[in-house]
């Protein structure tokens, strides 16, 4: 504000004499320390915050640090042998498929589903906001809690999923959802789908509400059916939203760690093992620092890469 | 116009000074921290002088007698930290260690952290300068503590493991000096459902082989014969070295022929299933309930279940007893691993401070204190002397948890600080065999590959 009305001043101004023109360098100058100023705490928060942590891991990942180093920060630097170390792991293939199978099929799952429940919540209908509430449930609760409920639901001999799919005969023998290399990963899905089902709905339906009427009634008086008014109308204005909703949505789900921790702790067998988990691992529980930072800063350059990618992608799509 | 020009850079002046300021004061009490940690030394090396005639018990070391009598004169603040954030536990400690510290005029400050939490909380503080000056370490991680640094060894206040179990002091120990002191320890036993067990005309089994028999035959019905804790966690490796060690293998060697016949053991119960495949998901809480509940007939725990138990006794009528953890055959080693929590000296720089953190130390590793903490915590005390006295006044259940003990062996007795990374690698090999599909011999030759 300040700095747009002294330039003004300044264009009205006649021809500027020697004197004034120095006057107006100085105004200049005062201007833009002023805005320096201005910029520095919020700058100075975020280094320190966001940058500093970010810079030291990254550090971390290059040194050896143990428990002793850590206290007298001393650690060696040692290049890229703790990426070398955890990409050599015996688990490391593993762990990159999971990241990725976790990662794609939450968001296949949690999107289409949390799309299709906003499209039925965008039309009127008795208890719909009673209903749309429920559906937020599974956001309100603590993870630690909806997870815990879970985890004793999918109990293979006493859960009761298994008891009910055991009565009504849908299944013969108890399903080993949490103690099974072939059903772990399903499980850990299945729970952070429902977990992130009403995040998808309630901002797609924010997105629908904003769309004008208008636009669907005119459609449908040109005689377009639900399914061209979606293709055509629907989806290219929801489009914005959906960018947002899918890069937060693969942000989230490749750091997810509470969830497969409490479920299974990355078990049986490395099989819900993802670099999130493992490198929680390293760090906290074997105390291998460098290899959790290593992981962790792994973790980082992809799901940097996914949201590069995405947004590019994006952007291409709205030029055209 | 003239105004708003002025006002701008004043404006920024008096945030840009907020800045400052806050920037100053944060700076300034760091500065005052520095000098309140450094500066008592000091003052106890000048007293040094005028009170070294008068050496106390650890007359030993000049300078810290000083400050012994120092100590006694004047009332010292100490911040002990445990992990017992829940209750009655952290209530139960707070009383004693405040008890421990009335008659020397020290007032202990009693902090919990959440168990996973503490480690990495230790380290931060040590590297921060904020050490607690007395801290609670779980044996297994004091190696790993003392080699980072932040500790100081007993010996140089004149605590001395005498008479202490030779393996709670070996888990204690590193390079040669004694960094933690441990009042009471616990370990593993087979607990088992007597009623059950009459029924089905088993007695608690002593070898592998009958284990497995037993077991065989208790289950069905959608109950098992056994529960333990295979988890992808320390509890899992914790629950599994009962079985390896008494098939003679090391945590040096995890796939030697030994250690393999401990994990095919584990594997066959689950494979014929007289053990649920849930185990590999299981924590000890689990295992408890599904011991209290009756659809295990014996399960692997600890003694700090008793209370559960006896409530469970109450109110369902279960009656349960205890033998050791059955060996690989007549004659074979028994070993359960030791538990429990030693408490140590920070290494905060502040002689008056270290001197009374030792001082409540040295209370709760006297007899009395041994005796009423094994008692309110279900836990065993580790002074030979004792264990008798202890096993005749405690539940009857416990004289099976006693014998367990005398042959109990540290987690850290072999591999030190080593041990996080080896019992990963086990508990990694233990899911992989139990249920991802591998043999025995595989999963633990991929678990020493992982050690290096």
């Amino acid at each position: 504000m300040g700095v747009q009305q002294i330039e003004s001043v300044n264009v009205t101004t006649a021809p500027p004499s020697a004197p004034l023109r120095r006057r107006r360098m100085s105004v200049d100058r005062q201007a833009r320390i002023a805005a320096w100023l201005f910029v520095t705490p919020a700058a100075i928060l975020l280094l320190l915050v966001f940058a500093a942590p970010l810079a030291k891991n990254v550090q971390i990942g290059f040194e050896a640090v143990t428990p002793e180093t850590f206290i007298s920060g001393e650690a060696k630097f040692i290049g890229l042998d703790n990426y070398r170390t955890v990409i050599d792991s015996a688990n490391f293939g593993k762990l990159m498929t999971n990241t990725v199978v976790f990662t794609a099929g939450s968001i296949v799952f949690q999107f289409a589903i949390g799309l299709a429940l906003a499209l039925f919540f965008n039309k009127r209908f008795p208890l719909n906001g009673f209903l749309r509430s429920i559906v937020l449930l599974p956001w309100l609760l603590p993870l630690l809690v909806s997870t815990t409920t879970w985890r004793s639901m999918m109990d293979v001999d006493s859960g009761i999923i298994n008891r009910g799919l055991m009565n009504s005969h849908l299944v013969d023998q108890p399903v080993p959802w949490l103690v099974s290399t072939s059903h772990a990963m399903l499980a850990v899905l299945i729970v952070n789908i429902w977990i992130g089902i009403p995040f998808n709905m309630t901002l797609l339906y924010a997105g629908l509400q904003e769309i004008p009427k208008e636009l669907h009634e005119a459609a449908s008086l040109d005689g377009a059916g639900r399914v061209r008014m979606f293709r055509y109308i629907t989806w290219p204005l929801l489009r914005p939203v959906v960018a947002v909703v899918l890069v937060l949505g693969v942000v989230y789900t490749l750091k997810v760690l509470e969830i497969i921790v409490v479920l299974t702790r990355g078990g049986p067998a490395d099989t819900t093992q993802t670099l999130a988990t493992q490198s929680y691992f390293y760090s906290f529980a074997n105390l291998q620092f460098s290899l959790g930072a290593a992981t962790s800063n792994l973790l980082i350059l992809l799901s940097l890469a996914f949201a590069v990618v995405y947004l590019r992608l994006n952007r291409k799509a709205a030029e055209v | 116009m003239s105004g708003s020009r002025r006002r701008t850079p004043v404006r920024v002046a008096v945030s840009g000074g907020l800045i400052l300021s806050l920037a100053l004061a944060a700076c300034g009490d760091d500065g005052d921290d520095a000098a309140t940690k450094t500066s008592p030394p000091v003052v106890a090396s000048s007293a040094a002088s005028a009170s070294a005639p008068a050496s106390g018990p650890t007359a030993t070391q000049p300078a810290v007698a000083s400050s012994t009598a120092a100590a006694q004169i004047k009332p010292v603040t100490i911040l002990a930290q445990t992990y017992y954030t829940d209750e009655p536990s952290h209530s139960l400690w707070s009383e004693r260690l405040t008890k421990c510290g009335a008659p020397h005029q020290i007032t202990v400050k009693h902090e919990s952290v959440p168990g996973g939490e503490l480690i990495p909380k230790i380290l931060q503080q040590g590297q921060a300068k904020t050490l607690p000056d007395l801290i609670m370490v779980d044996n297994p991680e004091v190696q790993q503590v003392a080699a980072a640094g932040v500790l100081l060894p007993l010996e140089d206040f004149g605590i001395k493991p005498e008479g202490i179990l030779e393996q709670v002091t070996k888990a204690s120990t590193y390079e040669g000096k004694l960094y933690g002191a441990q009042p009471d320890t616990n370990t593993l036993a087979v607990f088992y459902n007597v009623d059950t067990l009459a029924k089905a005309g088993v007695t608690p089994p002593k070898t592998w082989d009958e284990l497995k028999a037993a077991s065989a035959k208790l289950s069905g019905n959608g109950n098992y014969g056994i529960a333990f804790s295979a988890k992808a966690d320390f509890e899992g490796t914790w629950q599994f070295l009962p079985f390896f060690w008494s098939a003679g293998a090391e945590l040096d060697a995890i796939d030697s022929p030994e250690a393999v016949s401990a994990l095919t053991l584990l594997k066959d119960l689950v494979d014929s299933k007289s053990a649920s495949k849930s185990v590999v998901n299981w924590g000890q809480s689990d295992v408890l309930d599904q011991f209290t509940s009756g659809k295990a007939a014996m399960m692997i725990n600890g003694p700090w279940n008793f209370p559960a138990l006896k409530t469970a006794s109450k109110e369902k009528g279960l009656k349960w007893d205890v033998a050791t953890v059955p060996v690989a055959k007549n004659g074979a080693p028994s070993g359960a691993p030791l538990g429990g929590e030693a408490y140590a000296i920070g290494k905060t720089g502040n002689a008056d401070k270290e001197q009374a953190a030792a001082k409540v130390i040295d209370c709760l590793m006297s007899d009395e204190m041994q005796l009423e903490i094994a008692k309110n915590h279900g836990l065993i005390p580790t002074r030979e002397s004792v264990l008798d006295a202890f096993a005749g006044s405690a539940e009857p259940q416990m004289k099976g948890f006693v014998e367990q003990i005398k042959t109990a062996r540290a987690r850290t007795g072999v591999v030190g600080i080593k041990y996080p990374e080896v019992g990963a690698a086990i508990h990694q090999a233990m899911g992989a065999a139990l249920v991802g599909g591998k043999t025995p011999q595989e999963a633990l030759a991929a678990a020493a590959a992982s050690v290096k």
